[in-house]
Protein backbone atom coordinates (compact mmCIF):
# COMPACT_ATOMS: atom_id res chain seq x y z
CA UNK A 1 0.00 0.00 0.00
CA UNK A 2 2.55 2.61 1.11
CA UNK A 3 5.35 2.77 -1.44
CA UNK A 4 8.88 4.18 -1.20
CA UNK A 5 8.03 7.33 -3.17
CA UNK A 6 5.50 8.26 -0.50
CA UNK A 7 7.94 8.16 2.41
CA UNK A 8 9.28 11.75 2.05
CA UNK A 9 5.68 12.88 2.52
CA UNK A 10 5.70 11.34 5.99
CA UNK A 11 8.68 13.18 7.45
CA UNK A 12 6.68 16.07 8.89
CA UNK A 13 8.16 18.65 6.49
CA UNK A 14 4.72 19.57 5.13
CA UNK A 15 1.89 18.91 7.61
CA UNK A 16 -0.56 16.25 6.58
CA UNK A 17 -4.32 16.67 6.61
CA UNK A 18 -6.90 14.38 8.14
CA UNK A 19 -10.64 14.14 7.54
CA UNK A 20 -12.79 12.29 10.05
CA UNK A 21 -16.51 11.96 10.65
CA UNK A 22 -18.60 11.66 13.78
CA UNK A 23 -21.04 8.81 14.28
CA UNK A 24 -23.82 11.34 13.68
CA UNK A 25 -22.42 12.16 10.23
CA UNK A 26 -20.61 15.46 10.77
CA UNK A 27 -17.27 15.66 8.92
CA UNK A 28 -14.23 17.27 10.52
CA UNK A 29 -10.90 18.28 9.08
CA UNK A 30 -7.58 18.90 10.83
CA UNK A 31 -3.94 19.54 10.07
CA UNK A 32 -1.78 16.79 11.50
CA UNK A 33 1.75 17.41 12.74
CA UNK A 34 2.86 13.87 12.07
CA UNK A 35 1.83 11.10 9.70
CA UNK A 36 4.36 8.46 10.69
CA UNK A 37 5.25 5.43 8.58
CA UNK A 38 4.89 2.22 10.62
CA UNK A 39 4.96 -0.33 7.81
CA UNK A 40 3.54 -0.63 4.30
CA UNK A 41 0.04 -1.22 5.68
CA UNK A 42 -0.01 1.03 8.73
CA UNK A 43 0.53 4.67 9.65
CA UNK A 44 0.61 6.35 13.04
CA UNK A 45 -0.84 9.77 13.72
CA UNK A 46 0.10 11.92 16.68
CA UNK A 47 -2.49 12.27 19.42
CA UNK A 48 -1.58 15.55 21.13
CA UNK A 49 -4.84 17.07 22.36
CA UNK A 50 -8.18 15.41 23.02
CA UNK A 51 -10.21 17.15 20.40
CA UNK A 52 -12.89 16.52 17.82
CA UNK A 53 -10.59 14.44 15.61
CA UNK A 54 -9.78 12.02 18.40
CA UNK A 55 -13.41 11.81 19.50
CA UNK A 56 -14.51 11.08 15.93
CA UNK A 57 -12.11 8.21 15.26
CA UNK A 58 -12.91 6.62 18.60
CA UNK A 59 -16.61 6.43 17.61
CA UNK A 60 -16.22 6.07 13.80
CA UNK A 61 -12.88 4.55 12.88
CA UNK A 62 -12.91 5.67 9.24
CA UNK A 63 -10.65 8.53 8.14
CA UNK A 64 -8.92 9.98 5.09
CA UNK A 65 -5.34 11.18 5.28
CA UNK A 66 -3.72 13.43 2.68
CA UNK A 67 0.06 13.61 2.49
CA UNK A 68 2.34 15.78 0.34
CA UNK A 69 5.87 15.09 -0.85
CA UNK A 70 7.85 18.28 -0.03
CA UNK A 71 10.29 17.69 -2.89
CA UNK A 72 7.72 17.33 -5.65
CA UNK A 73 4.33 18.37 -4.18
CA UNK A 74 2.88 15.05 -5.25
CA UNK A 75 -0.18 14.22 -3.13
CA UNK A 76 -1.80 11.02 -2.00
CA UNK A 77 -5.08 10.26 -0.27
CA UNK A 78 -4.89 7.32 2.12
CA UNK A 79 -8.14 5.75 3.25
CA UNK A 80 -7.32 4.64 6.78
CA UNK A 81 -9.05 3.04 9.74
CA UNK A 82 -8.18 3.62 13.40
CA UNK A 83 -6.88 0.44 15.02
CA UNK A 84 -5.33 1.15 18.44
CA UNK A 85 -3.20 3.60 20.43
CA UNK A 86 0.29 3.18 21.87
CA UNK A 87 1.74 5.22 24.73
CA UNK A 88 5.11 3.49 24.78
CA UNK A 89 7.34 1.46 22.52
CA UNK A 90 9.48 2.17 19.47
CA UNK A 91 6.79 3.88 17.39
CA UNK A 92 5.80 6.17 20.25
CA UNK A 93 9.43 6.98 21.05
CA UNK A 94 10.34 7.83 17.46
CA UNK A 95 7.24 9.95 16.99
CA UNK A 96 7.96 11.76 20.24
CA UNK A 97 11.43 12.72 19.03
CA UNK A 98 10.17 13.72 15.60
CA UNK A 99 7.38 15.81 17.10
CA UNK A 100 9.85 17.71 19.24
CA UNK A 101 11.86 18.51 16.13
CA UNK A 102 8.74 19.67 14.28
CA UNK A 103 7.69 21.80 17.24
CA UNK A 104 11.11 23.39 17.40
CA UNK A 105 11.06 24.28 13.69
CA UNK A 106 7.54 25.71 13.79
CA UNK A 107 7.67 27.65 17.03
CA UNK A 108 5.43 25.18 18.83
CA UNK A 109 7.86 24.04 21.53
CA UNK A 110 5.94 23.45 24.74
CA UNK A 111 2.63 23.28 22.86
CA UNK A 112 3.13 20.03 20.98
CA UNK A 113 3.31 17.07 23.34
CA UNK A 114 2.68 13.50 22.24
CA UNK A 115 0.04 11.78 24.33
CA UNK A 116 -0.22 8.66 22.19
CA UNK A 117 0.61 7.24 18.80
CA UNK A 118 -2.68 6.34 17.12
CA UNK A 119 -2.15 3.38 14.80
CA UNK A 120 -4.25 3.18 11.64
CA UNK A 121 -4.56 0.44 9.05
CA UNK A 122 -4.25 1.65 5.46
CA UNK A 123 -7.18 0.40 3.38
CA UNK A 124 -6.38 2.10 0.07
CA UNK A 125 -4.04 4.66 -1.48
CA UNK A 126 -4.85 7.03 -4.30
CA UNK A 127 -2.30 9.26 -5.94
CA UNK A 128 -3.79 12.63 -6.88
CA UNK A 129 -2.79 13.83 -10.32
CA UNK B 1 -22.71 36.23 11.32
CA UNK B 2 -18.98 35.54 11.02
CA UNK B 3 -16.89 37.62 13.51
CA UNK B 4 -15.00 40.40 11.75
CA UNK B 5 -11.51 39.03 12.52
CA UNK B 6 -12.42 35.74 10.93
CA UNK B 7 -14.28 37.47 8.10
CA UNK B 8 -11.13 39.48 7.36
CA UNK B 9 -8.89 36.40 7.42
CA UNK B 10 -11.07 34.57 4.96
CA UNK B 11 -11.06 37.56 2.62
CA UNK B 12 -7.32 38.23 2.74
CA UNK B 13 -5.22 37.01 -0.21
CA UNK B 14 -2.89 34.13 0.61
CA UNK B 15 -5.39 31.81 2.21
CA UNK B 16 -5.22 28.05 1.72
CA UNK B 17 -6.76 25.10 3.44
CA UNK B 18 -8.62 21.86 3.25
CA UNK B 19 -12.20 20.68 3.30
CA UNK B 20 -13.93 17.42 4.18
CA UNK B 21 -17.13 15.69 3.17
CA UNK B 22 -18.44 12.21 3.89
CA UNK B 23 -20.45 9.53 2.12
CA UNK B 24 -23.40 7.38 3.17
CA UNK B 25 -21.08 4.95 4.99
CA UNK B 26 -19.51 7.78 7.04
CA UNK B 27 -16.29 7.49 5.06
CA UNK B 28 -14.74 10.95 5.02
CA UNK B 29 -13.03 12.44 2.00
CA UNK B 30 -10.65 15.36 1.79
CA UNK B 31 -9.92 18.12 -0.69
CA UNK B 32 -7.73 21.19 -0.99
CA UNK B 33 -8.76 24.84 -0.83
CA UNK B 34 -6.70 27.34 -2.77
CA UNK B 35 -8.75 30.38 -1.99
CA UNK B 36 -11.83 31.34 -0.04
CA UNK B 37 -14.11 34.30 0.40
CA UNK B 38 -17.30 35.10 2.21
CA UNK B 39 -20.42 36.86 1.03
CA UNK B 40 -21.07 40.39 2.27
CA UNK B 41 -22.59 39.42 5.62
CA UNK B 42 -20.40 36.37 6.27
CA UNK B 43 -23.25 33.88 6.27
CA UNK B 44 -21.87 32.00 3.28
CA UNK B 45 -18.39 30.88 2.39
CA UNK B 46 -17.17 30.07 -1.11
CA UNK B 47 -14.12 27.86 -1.42
CA UNK B 48 -12.15 27.15 -4.55
CA UNK B 49 -10.81 23.69 -5.23
CA UNK B 50 -9.12 22.09 -8.27
CA UNK B 51 -11.64 20.65 -10.67
CA UNK B 52 -9.62 17.48 -11.27
CA UNK B 53 -9.81 16.49 -7.61
CA UNK B 54 -13.49 17.20 -6.90
CA UNK B 55 -15.46 14.35 -8.47
CA UNK B 56 -15.58 12.14 -5.37
CA UNK B 57 -17.17 14.92 -3.34
CA UNK B 58 -20.11 15.55 -5.66
CA UNK B 59 -21.94 12.45 -4.47
CA UNK B 60 -21.37 13.47 -0.86
CA UNK B 61 -22.76 16.96 -1.52
CA UNK B 62 -25.92 15.47 -2.96
CA UNK B 63 -26.29 12.75 -0.32
CA UNK B 64 -25.92 14.79 2.87
CA UNK B 65 -24.44 18.21 2.04
CA UNK B 66 -22.24 18.38 5.16
CA UNK B 67 -18.92 20.20 4.73
CA UNK B 68 -16.09 21.12 7.07
CA UNK B 69 -13.50 23.68 5.90
CA UNK B 70 -10.34 24.82 7.58
CA UNK B 71 -8.39 27.81 6.29
CA UNK B 72 -5.20 29.47 7.39
CA UNK B 73 -3.36 32.49 6.12
CA UNK B 74 0.12 32.40 4.62
CA UNK B 75 1.76 34.96 6.89
CA UNK B 76 5.13 34.73 8.64
CA UNK B 77 4.78 33.57 12.23
CA UNK B 78 1.03 33.13 11.96
CA UNK B 79 -0.55 29.86 13.01
CA UNK B 80 -4.07 31.28 13.02
CA UNK B 81 -6.65 28.92 11.63
CA UNK B 82 -10.38 28.40 11.79
CA UNK B 83 -12.71 25.57 10.93
CA UNK B 84 -16.12 26.30 9.50
CA UNK B 85 -18.87 23.73 9.28
CA UNK B 86 -22.01 24.01 7.28
CA UNK B 87 -24.33 22.97 4.56
CA UNK B 88 -23.49 22.71 0.88
CA UNK B 89 -25.54 25.16 -1.20
CA UNK B 90 -24.14 24.95 -4.71
CA UNK B 91 -21.08 24.51 -6.85
CA UNK B 92 -20.12 25.92 -10.24
CA UNK B 93 -17.18 26.15 -12.55
CA UNK B 94 -15.08 29.22 -11.89
CA UNK B 95 -15.62 32.23 -14.10
CA UNK B 96 -12.85 34.45 -15.48
CA UNK B 97 -13.06 36.82 -12.50
CA UNK B 98 -12.84 33.85 -10.13
CA UNK B 99 -9.64 32.71 -11.79
CA UNK B 100 -8.20 36.22 -11.44
CA UNK B 101 -9.04 36.06 -7.73
CA UNK B 102 -7.39 32.66 -7.51
CA UNK B 103 -4.28 33.83 -9.35
CA UNK B 104 -3.87 36.72 -6.91
CA UNK B 105 -4.46 34.50 -3.89
CA UNK B 106 -2.05 31.87 -5.11
CA UNK B 107 0.63 34.45 -5.89
CA UNK B 108 0.55 35.70 -2.30
CA UNK B 109 0.78 32.11 -1.07
CA UNK B 110 3.64 31.46 -3.47
CA UNK B 111 5.54 34.57 -2.37
CA UNK B 112 5.18 33.58 1.27
CA UNK B 113 6.57 30.09 0.69
CA UNK B 114 9.36 31.31 -1.58
CA UNK B 115 10.33 33.96 0.97
CA UNK B 116 10.35 31.38 3.74
CA UNK B 117 11.98 28.46 1.96
CA UNK B 118 13.90 29.90 -0.99
CA UNK B 119 13.47 30.30 -4.77
CA UNK B 120 13.41 26.53 -5.42
CA UNK B 121 10.00 26.55 -3.75
CA UNK B 122 8.62 28.59 -6.66
CA UNK B 123 9.36 25.76 -9.09
CA UNK B 124 7.51 23.30 -6.89
CA UNK B 125 4.59 25.60 -6.16
CA UNK B 126 4.08 26.23 -9.87
CA UNK B 127 3.33 22.53 -10.32
CA UNK B 128 0.26 22.70 -8.11
CA UNK B 129 -2.84 22.41 -10.34
CA UNK B 130 -5.04 24.98 -8.63
CA UNK B 131 -6.83 25.81 -11.92
CA UNK B 132 -9.26 25.10 -13.49
CA UNK B 133 -11.21 25.28 -10.29
CA UNK B 134 -14.69 24.77 -8.96
CA UNK B 135 -16.34 27.22 -6.58
CA UNK B 136 -18.24 25.51 -3.77
CA UNK B 137 -20.56 27.62 -1.63
CA UNK B 138 -21.73 26.60 1.81
CA UNK B 139 -23.94 28.18 4.44
CA UNK B 140 -21.85 28.76 7.55
CA UNK B 141 -23.41 27.14 10.64
CA UNK B 142 -20.53 26.79 13.11
CA UNK B 143 -17.01 28.18 13.52
CA UNK B 144 -14.23 26.69 15.64
CA UNK B 145 -10.78 27.95 16.57
CA UNK B 146 -8.18 25.73 14.93
CA UNK B 147 -5.04 27.58 15.94
CA UNK B 148 -2.62 24.87 17.22
CA UNK B 149 -2.68 24.48 20.97
CA UNK B 150 -4.89 23.23 23.78
CA UNK B 151 -7.57 25.75 22.81
CA UNK B 152 -7.98 24.26 19.37
CA UNK B 153 -11.53 23.13 18.81
CA UNK B 154 -13.14 25.86 20.91
CA UNK B 155 -16.44 26.91 19.40
CA UNK B 156 -16.59 30.56 18.36
CA UNK B 157 -19.96 30.65 16.63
Amino acid sequence: MITQDMLPAMQGVIPSDLATCSQSGEPNVAVISQAFYVDENHVALSFQFFNKTIKNVRENTKAMLQIINPASFEMWNLEIEYHHSETEGPVFDQMDMQLEAIASMTGMTGIFKLQAADIYKVKSVKKLS
Amino acid sequence: MVPKAIFDLFNTPGSAGIFATRNESLQPNIGRVWGARTNDDGTELTIFTPKLMISEHFGNFLHNGRIAVTVGLAQPGSHLGYQLKGKYLKHEDCKTEDHSFLDNNFNVFREFLTGSYGPEMARLIDQIPYKPAVAITLRVEEIFDQTPGPGAGKKIL
